[in-house]
């Protein structure tokens, strides 16, 4: 969380900076000028015409990007908050996304590829340290409609894998126990961009534009049944045998919040 | 105001990540794990979880049966006599879920529920009679807290009878300034014509006396209890310790700190009670029992009924006749605080008589005393045999089927940790260990086996035959917390020692072991049942 939240911090730095950046950046249209006593020297050839410069600014698409983002979700099911421990969970990752089809004037099509993680601690009743984890890989596709440059909303939906790690102990013992998992999610939001930063002098230089999703969806994967193991302690070549403990099924599923936050070019 | 909005955006998303995180957490108070064990399984409590974990050992796998106790669970004992957990509940004061405290009765198996009670309050103690019949709840301030009681009664009592399929009465007590330390049973017995089991309750500086049984007048009418002021004159302060009973005669004796005296009550019928009065009468006199004694037992019969007080301030033993009132005092070499009775050989009299151990346990004496009582008051000193152990003693265990009592010495004083009193040899017969040992468990069947741990993962075990130690050790995968020997086989007929790992049990660890073979090869273990059926508990 802390490493996500300095990301966060960075990257909003240099969001403002590509914005405050813009007012400063405006390049001449023509060489600079002399002072007005100084007469304009004459030049024996003629000049070649020159090729318009392209604005530094535009709000031309860009198709790929790439974002840091939080997830959030709401653990409605009894059994998915026991697992977690609480009612909200949060986590964080990096996501790439990629317009693939302009479907018209204003529709795009776009693939994206998200990695999520997260992670909390909790002590139970007992005092025992309850960990889970899990991360997931989704592969969504969301169809956009951009109401102006700077604003389109979108629908997607998103398969993912994953796997979750629960784990309970203290000094005495360590149990735990990781379970796949597969989940779709459907979810609507919308994003927001900045102009474009053009970084080069021609039409087709290297652009940055900074981009917000914020995206609310649902997610639903399949239960996982969690039976805890523990290692043995002593390293004995024929360890004592274990019953592993069942403690119940999680369901999967939870209302979500996205908010990434990322660099289009 | 663009740029503004602009740099708001990350920290939206910042505040995304951590409102969502730091919300909901679920940090119920700390609790203990409370182990009972049953006669042929464990029962582990878990207050926290409102839960009861039967780990039954003939279960191949261990796996636990899991039983939801009702609100907020205080304690759970086992029932005296039987194979039933009582379990007791400060319930829930308020909110949807709100339900009144209870006492239920459980038998670990599966699929049977429970038997509840509905308690008047919340009670946070128990006591139980021997033969297990009767439960008394009543209040222990220390705990009246944590059960969530703000005001209440410390000297109402709740007596339940538990064969008599109704529910239990409430019978508050006259104080005389103080409240129930403890309460103790006497054994059933007839008494005045009439089958019956009394109760005493120990307060500071008096004690309480009532019937158990519910009232037998029609209509009902609880008869007054009796109280007993143990300074008449008010100016000490005395704290009743140990009671006797002697349902022969029939009488009380209870030693108090605080006093030099035995407490004789003596128990005579009331031919005519009026009103609420009892059928029988209590009379104290005081018996003098030399300086600050600290321990008593009894023996003989009839009119050769005896009381030995140990008296460790004069180290002094003194004999009580408490028909007469006649007292005499025997010198020790030792400072006698603890005595345990028995009948058997000598090694100078073959024929078994009544003869005593006498031991000082609270300021770790390292000499033990044997006293021949048949005839103590007269043969004074000369019914005494002294012997040196060899170290300070801070713990005795009896084992009646070995006519041995197993003696533990104190901290690392000790090259040896154990030692068996031989008590009809009058050895005391040393078992080596090289270091430190975890608690100790009696084999409770005749066996006469001792475990222990060595604090690590070594699991140790000395067989007491007479004369020689058979000792053995298996060594376990995790480190030892207890050990507990189970009274009775387990469904597949082989009586199972448990040994339970982590302090506290709070995961549920435990290992066991055949109790008559005790091997690696046989071991099974589990941990975490605790945490059976975890997420399906509805929480946080």
């Amino acid at each position: 969380m802390t490493m996500l939240r300095a990301s966060t911090i960075l990257l909003g730095g240099l969001f403002a900076l590509l914005f405050l950046g813009t007012a400063h950046a405006q390049p001449p249209l023509y060489w600079p000028a002399g002072p007005a006593h100084d007469p304009a020297p004459t030049l024996a050839v003629p000049a070649a015409p020159r090729e318009p410069e392209p604005p530094v600014l535009s709000w031309r698409p860009l198709r790929m990007s790439v974002s840091l983002e939080s997830q959030t979700q709401w653990m409605l099911p009894d059994t998915t908050r026991a697992l977690w421990g609480q009612k909200v969970q949060a986590g964080g990752g990096l996501s790439a996304q990629y317009e693939a089809m302009r479907l018209g004037p204003a529709q795009t099509l776009g693939v994206d590829l998200a990695l999520v993680s997260q992670k909390t601690t909790r002590w139970t009743g007992t005092n025992v340290r309850q960990d889970t984890s899990d991360s997931r890989l989704a592969l969504g596709a969301s169809l956009a409609h951009s109401l102006w440059s700077w604003c389109a909303p979108y629908g997607r939906v998103a398969v993912g894998v994953g796997a979750t790690k629960f784990s309970l102990g203290n000094q005495y013992a360590d149990l735990s126990d990781t379970r796949w998992f597969v989940e779709g999610t459907l979810g609507a939001g919308i994003a927001l961009r900045t102009p474009s930063l053009r970084l080069g002098k021609t039409a087709d230089s290297f652009a940055l534009t900074g981009i917000l999703r914020v995206e609310g969806g649902y997610l639903v994967g399949n239960s996982q049944s969690f039976a805890l193991k523990s290692a043995s302690l002593a390293g004995e070549e024929t360890p004592i045998p274990r019953s592993n403990v069942d403690v119940g099924t999680a369901s999967h599923r939870a209302p979500y919040l996205r908010v990434s936050l990322g660099l289009g070019f | 105001m663009k740029r503004v909005w602009m740099l708001a955006l990350p920290c939206l998303a910042w505040l995304g990540c951590e409102g969502s995180g730091g919300s909901g957490m679920y940090t119920p108070a700390d609790s203990e794990v409370q182990v009972v064990t049953m006669d042929d399984q464990l029962a582990f409590l878990d207050p926290s979880q409102a839960r009861i974990f039967a780990v039954d050992p003939a279960v191949r796998d261990l796996k636990p049966r899991v039983f939801k106790t009702h609100a907020r669970p205080l304690l759970a004992e086992k029932r005296n006599n039987t194979n039933e957990l009582l379990v007791l509940s400060a319930g829930q004061a308020s909110g949807k879920d709100s339900e009144p405290a209870r006492l239920s009765r459980q038998v670990l198996v599966d699929g049977q529920a429970d038997i509840p009670l509905d308690l008047p309050a919340r009670y946070n103690r128990m006591n139980q009679s021997s033969d297990g019949r009767f439960a008394i709840l009543s209040f222990d301030g220390n705990g009246a807290a944590s059960a969530g009681t703000l005001l209440y009664n410390p000297n109402d009592l709740y007596v339940v009878d538990f064969t008599s399929g109704k529910p239990g009465r409430s019978r508050p007590i006259r104080s005389l300034g103080g409240k129930p330390e403890s309460i103790v049973f006497a054994p059933r017995t007839t008494l005045f014509g009439r089958e019956r089991t009394l109760a005493v309750v120990f307060s500071t500086n008096y004690l309480t006396l009532f019937e158990a049984d519910a009232p037998t007048k029609v209509p009902a009418t609880e008869p007054t209890e009796i109280t007993i002021s143990l300074t008449p004159d008010g100016t000490r302060t005395v704290v009743p310790t140990q009671i006797l009973f002697d349902m022969d005669r029939p009488a009380i004796y209870v030693l108090a700190d605080g006093s030099n005296d035995v407490f004789h009550v003596s128990l005579d019928a009331n031919d005519a009670p009026k009103g609420n009065d009892n059928d029988f009468r209590a009379t104290l006199s005081l018996i003098g029992a030399g300086q600050a004694p600290r321990s008593m037992a009894m023996y003989g019969v009839g009119n050769a009924r005896r009381l030995l007080v140990a008296s460790p301030a004069s180290r002094q033993i003194v004999v009580l006749n408490p028909k007469t009132g006649d007292s005499t005092a025997i010198s020790v070499a030792m400072a006698p605080d603890t005595i345990f009775t028995f009948t058997g050989a000598s090694p100078k009299d073959t024929q078994p008589k009544e003869r005593a151990l006498l031991l000082n346990l609270a300021s770790g004496s390292n000499a033990v005393a044997f006293a021949d009582l048949e005839n103590i008051e007269s043969a004074k000193e000369m019914g005494l045999e002294s012997w040196p152990a060899s170290a300070n003693l801070q713990k005795a265990t009896p084992l009646p089927a070995q006519k041995s009592v197993l003696v533990e010495y104190k901290g690392n004083q000790a090259s040896a940790g154990l030692s068996l009193v031989d008590l009809e040899e009058r050895t005391i017969l040393p078992m080596g260990s090289t270091g430190m040992l975890g608690a100790i468990a009696v084999d409770p069947t005749q066996n006469g086996r001792v475990w222990s741990s060595d604090m690590g993962n070594r699991l140790v075990y000395i067989d007491i035959a007479k004369g020689v130690f058979l000792p053995g050790e298996v060594r376990l995968d995790n480190a030892i917390g207890s050990v507990v020997a189970l009274p009775k086989p387990s469904a597949d007929a082989i009586r199972y020692v448990v040994a339970l790992h982590g302090q506290g049990n709070r995961v549920g660890g435990l290992t066991v072991l055949p109790a008559d073979k005790p091997t690696r090869a046989e071991a099974r273990s589990i941990f975490g049942f605790t945490f059976a059926n975890y997420l399906d508990r509805g929480q946080p």
